[in-house]
């Protein structure tokens, strides 16, 4: 992998990761159709996160 | 209050709901492209943008395309990224951002950028009020550069001020604080004014028996800033000592007034001044390194009065206001448009100031001649017959007090100067100082 997209995958790692960060903070204080809605992008998110992560591993074990 | 109408430029799904859900009184819309973001910035009005740079899992910065998109239609842009790299935040500034941060902490910064959003909206609408009521000039540049630095009054940056003697360093600092959304205190001090030892106990404060003559306890201005801004004039005339224990207050915001071993703390924001170029002073190994790292966020130089005449006569005008309107010969007013100046402002305000109780007529040529030559210490001072319950040495102390004041505006601070002038004693200057400015905790220079 290139060092700019190396940096681009690390940079979309980081980015969602202190996306979860900030609505876990918040969750508490929204109401039930927000925590709905959240969480379900939640997911999104970290199934974002993991396939950035994966596409470091595996770039790295190539 | 109308809503303020937001568009929020992200791909993150997650933070827009964690960005909207910090935004309380705002009309939201979003993007997640350049192109539903051009789409949305053509066909709707906007207060403030929020751009995120990166947008897309691949995207090559389109969101720096959006930042120049929603200047072109003079939108408030904030521009967000996780990378904080310093290139990209330059090149959104270069397109025209007018702020940024750093994601990762909405639930405090938010509220910030919007602060920083409408301060910057109120600095627009009353660009006319600040330079005719608050910094008189008609001087473009100076204008420019005023706006500039006021929009980021709100923001905790250190601000320095260049200029010589009399240019308007402590209007401004005082300017920059209106705007700042503090809501303590402005304080200003003008280091040139105390020796080592006084300069710490003012900074400081002290404990009462801390030294002889310290029979109270007395706060410093350090914590009378707290909350508000500390302004600190000459600062070059502070001794490598002053400036060591200074740095560490300011970035422990935290300091141990003299004498006692009780912690204090104060959040204060640092506006300083000094009528020598920094560097200069740096070789010349007058002030540390760390120390001007620390104090120099912004730095804004005010050019002399003799290189912005056209100020000259809206200041008389805005000095005479309500008060007695002065009339000037022709041959007077020219002499006042070529005169040098070296005391800027400051001299001419004292002149102004001298007339309107003296003058008698139209002021001609030789009348400002005579004043410039004679000098202002013994002028504008006046003097009552009665005491009004007080001491009469304390009288005579106030007196003395307010030559020496004077003396030092007149000369820039210059305090071995006007020690010689007045044939006083060091001990005597700074028990004078010390009395009255001790009295009188807002008292400027």
């Amino acid at each position: 992998m290139k060092k700019e997209e190396l940096e681009k995958v690390l940079h979309n790692i980081k980015s969602r990761a202190l996306s979860l960060k900030n609505a876990c903070e918040l969750f508490l204080e929204c109401d039930d159709k927000e925590r709905k809605e959240m969480a379900k992008i939640m997911v999104e998110t970290s199934k974002f996160i993991l396939e950035q992560a994966e596409r470091l591993n595996k770039s790295l074990n190539e | 209050m109308n809503k303020i109408k937001v568009l929020i430029v992200e791909d993150d799904l997650l933070l827009q709901k964690v960005i909207a859900k910090n935004i309380k009184n705002g009309q939201l819309e979003f993007a997640t492209n350049k192109n539903e973001a051009f789409e949305k910035l053509e066909n709707n009005n906007y207060d403030i943008c929020f751009v995120d740079l990166m947008l897309g899992e691949d995207d090559n910065y389109s969101g720096l395309e959006v930042v120049k998109k929603a200047k072109k239609k003079n939108i408030y842009t904030v521009v967000m990224t996780s990378s904080g790299n310093k290139d990209t935040v330059n090149k959104a500034y270069s397109y025209g951002a007018d702020d940024y941060y750093l994601k990762g902490n909405e639930n405090k910064v938010i509220s910030i950028v919007f602060q920083k959003f409408i301060n910057s909206k109120k600095i627009n609408l009353d660009k006319d009020k600040i330079f005719s009521n608050q910094f008189i000039t008609k001087d473009i540049e100076i204008q420019r550069e005023i706006l500039d630095i006021l929009k980021f009054s709100s923001d905790d940056i250190p601000i320095m001020i260049l200029g010589p003697t009399g240019s308007g360093k402590t209007t401004l600092a005082q300017l920059i604080h209106n705007y700042s959304c503090r809501t303590g205190e402005f304080i200003d001090i003008n280091c040139s004014a105390y020796n080592e030892e006084l300069l710490e106990a003012e900074l400081f404060g002290y404990k009462k028996g801390a030294f002889t003559g310290a029979n109270e306890y007395r706060i410093g201005k350090l914590k009378q800033a707290d909350g508000g801004t500390l302004f600190l004039d000459e600062i070059g005339t502070m001794s490598l000592l002053m400036q060591q224990k200074l740095l560490k207050a300011i970035e422990d915001k935290s300091f141990y007034p003299v004498g006692s071993n009780k912690k204090e703390h104060s959040d204060f924001r640092i506006i300083s001044a000094t009528l020598e170029e920094p560097e200069k002073l740096i070789k010349e190994q007058k002030m540390r390194q760390d120390f001007y790292n620390r104090i120099n966020g912004l730095k804004i130089y005010l050019k002399p009065l003799n290189q912005r005449r056209s100020d000259l006569f809206p200041l008389i005008e805005y000095f005479t206001k309500d008060k007695k309107q002065l009339a000037f010969s022709n041959d007077a007013m020219d002499f006042l448009l070529r005169y040098e100046w070296p005391g800027n402002i400051r001299q001419l305000k004292n002149m102004i100031d001298y007339f309107v109780s003296h003058s008698k007529g139209i002021i001609g040529k030789s009348e400002i001649e005579k004043y410039l030559e004679k000098g202002a210490t013994d002028v504008n001072i006046s003097l009552s017959m009665e005491l009004n319950g007080r001491a009469l040495d304390d009288y005579l102390d106030e007196i003395g007090y307010q030559i020496i004041r004077k003396e030092l505006e007149n000369s820039g601070g210059k305090v071995t100067f006007v020690l010689k002038k007045l044939k006083i004693s060091t001990r005597r200057f700074y028990s004078l100082i010390n009395k009255f400015e001790g009295k009188n905790e807002k008292r400027g220079t």
